[in-house]
């Protein structure tokens, strides 16, 4: 366990120090790759306007993420009780998930309106993150034992006990890999969603990125770029947390862990 | 005796068009054990789902209790992994309504019964095979069924395990009375648990075996009538050659 934890912090020291030292070593100018300290010193000299961006993307991320949760699992909840809703939805869903989000970021715009951007980026980011959670949910709910909706069968149980007790229960593994994968789709959303909202509308890590790009700033671009992966890794660890929470007692996943 | 369930001119067809039970009658009396036994394929378990109701019929009548009236145990103990024992069993109570109080009593009892007042906290993979099958015949047997369905329940258990099972439930049935169908590919069990065994093969049923119930006082798997029993149930499966 120790291991586990120390291998890639002394990996990782190493090579940073390599990185530091080949870039002393070879004169390497600061515009096109500058040291770990350098940055180290461009996240302390912008540390304000860092996390200020900071909070932006994550707030962005988090309500669009919360947004894909929620109207994923209640897209598949009708879906799987209505074969009809489905057959009328799903090729309009299918088409909004394989539509490449940056052609229709600018539509989006215009329509919720620059007045709103942070909206409109949530909505960019929703849309990004929204079909794994969809998806997985809808699976999940189909994968119950058949002789389990038997028994609720044959309790008369109505449609919402059998929701309640037996099908979102056993979709929740489905469930939660399914928002694993769209925290992390939530994340890439609102950078995008970002760099199409451009100058002065948005103010989150990713503008920070293309304004200091623009001033060949680059230590500031590597750590906001940093503040992002730090972001995606602990959103991603936040879940896998949840999911330990969650199943560890029964799921077969955690058994012999 | 007034009958618990009976069948009238049943035909069930699926959906591929097979025709997986014809022209079935059967009378089943109140307080009866009786035991479906058959090869696999032959419509046995479509039969007992078609008493529950979870199977529509193209004809035929039906006269059995209300869904909420049966107790089913499945193949598989069917436990919800995510709950413990106790609410396992005492979901189908809370579902169908019943009191808070005549909950718990009632869990109580149906666990008692089958061996497992000292497990209610345990998950259902904390148990064993033996332990998640009884789990699930407390939960049929929590709903005080008039009729209790069973679709070849023990087949999964080692013997052992499926003897003493077999033991419980024939004490279970003397105590509580109930009607109970069981269905079984098994007939040293059939012979051993019913008082009579119907036999069922290709969707028909082609027999019927009384099984006397004069048991003695030791095992019954060692008594002479249970070896007639058997012999006489192999012989309507048609194994000539078993037959003295």
């Amino acid at each position: 366990m120790v291991l586990r934890i120390l291998t890639p912090i002394i990996m990782g020291a190493a090579l940073l120090a390599a990185w530091e030292a080949w870039v002393i070593h070879a004169a390497i100018p600061k515009f096109v790759l500058p040291a770990p300290s350098a940055i180290a010193e461009a996240m302390t000299a912008n540390v304000e306007p860092l996390m200020a961006s900071l909070q932006v993307t994550l707030k962005v991320t988090a309500l669009a993420f919360l947004s894909a949760v929620v109207s994923g699992v209640t897209l598949a909840v009708l879906f799987t009780r209505a074969r009809l809703i489905e057959m009328a939805l799903y090729p309009y869903v299918v088409t909004l998930q394989v539509t490449p989000v940056v052609a229709i970021a600018p539509l989006i715009l215009i329509w919720v309106g620059f007045d709103n951007v942070d909206r409109a980026l949530i909505i960019i980011a929703w849309i990004v993150a929204f079909f794994p959670m969809l998806t997985n949910s809808v699976q999940g709910l189909r994968s119950v034992e058949p002789a389990l909706h038997d028994v609720m069968t044959l309790s008369g149980a109505r449609w919402w006990q059998r929701l309640w007790h037996l099908e979102l229960p056993a979709a929740l593994p489905a469930m939660l890999t399914g928002a694993k994968i769209s925290g992390g789709l939530a994340l890439i959303g609102a950078v995008v969603a970002e760099f199409v909202a451009g100058s002065g509308a948005s103010t989150g890590l990713a503008w920070r990125i293309i304004e200091a790009g623009n001033r060949l700033e680059i230590a500031t671009m590597f750590a906001a770029l940093a503040l992002l992966s730090v972001l995606g890794i602990a959103l991603f660890y936040a879940l896998t947390l949840a999911e330990w929470l969650l199943l560890r007692r029964w799921h077969d996943s955690f058994q012999g862990k | 005796m007034s009958a618990a369930l009976t069948l009238s001119q049943i035909r069930l067809r699926y959906d591929n068009g097979y025709l997986a039970l014809d022209d079935i009658w059967a009378e089943f009396e109140s307080g009866s054990f009786t035991a479906l036994v058959g090869p696999s394929g032959c419509g046995k378990s479509s039969l007992l789902r078609v008493m529950a109701g979870l199977l529509p019929v193209e004809s035929g009548r039906i006269s059995a209790p209300q869904q909420k009236d049966i107790g089913f145990v499945f193949q598989d103990p069917t436990l919800m992994a995510w709950k413990n024992i106790y609410d396992n069993v005492a979901l189908p109570l809370r579902i169908a309504g019943i009191a808070p109080m005549d909950v718990a009593m009632r869990t109580e009892e149906a666990l008692a019964l089958v061996g497992l007042s000292d497990r209610f906290k345990a998950l259902p993979r904390e148990l064993s095979g033996g332990m998640r099958m009884r789990v699930s015949l407390a939960r049929a047997l929590a709903k005080r069924p008039p009729l209790l369905l069973m679709d070849e329940p023990f087949a999964a258990l080692d013997e052992l395990t499926r003897f003493k099972l077999d033991d419980d439930l024939r004490h279970i049935w003397q105590q509580q009375k109930t009607t109970i169908v069981f269905v079984t590919h098994s007939v040293t069990e059939a012979a051993y648990l019913a008082e009579r065994a119907i036999i069922m093969q290709h969707g028909h049923i082609t027999a019927t075996v009384d099984i006397a119930q004069q048991r003695g006082d030791g095992d019954f798997r060692s008594h002479p009538a249970f070896h007639q029993a058997c012999q006489n149930i192999a012989a309507a499966l048609g194994h000539k050659s078993e037959v003295a």
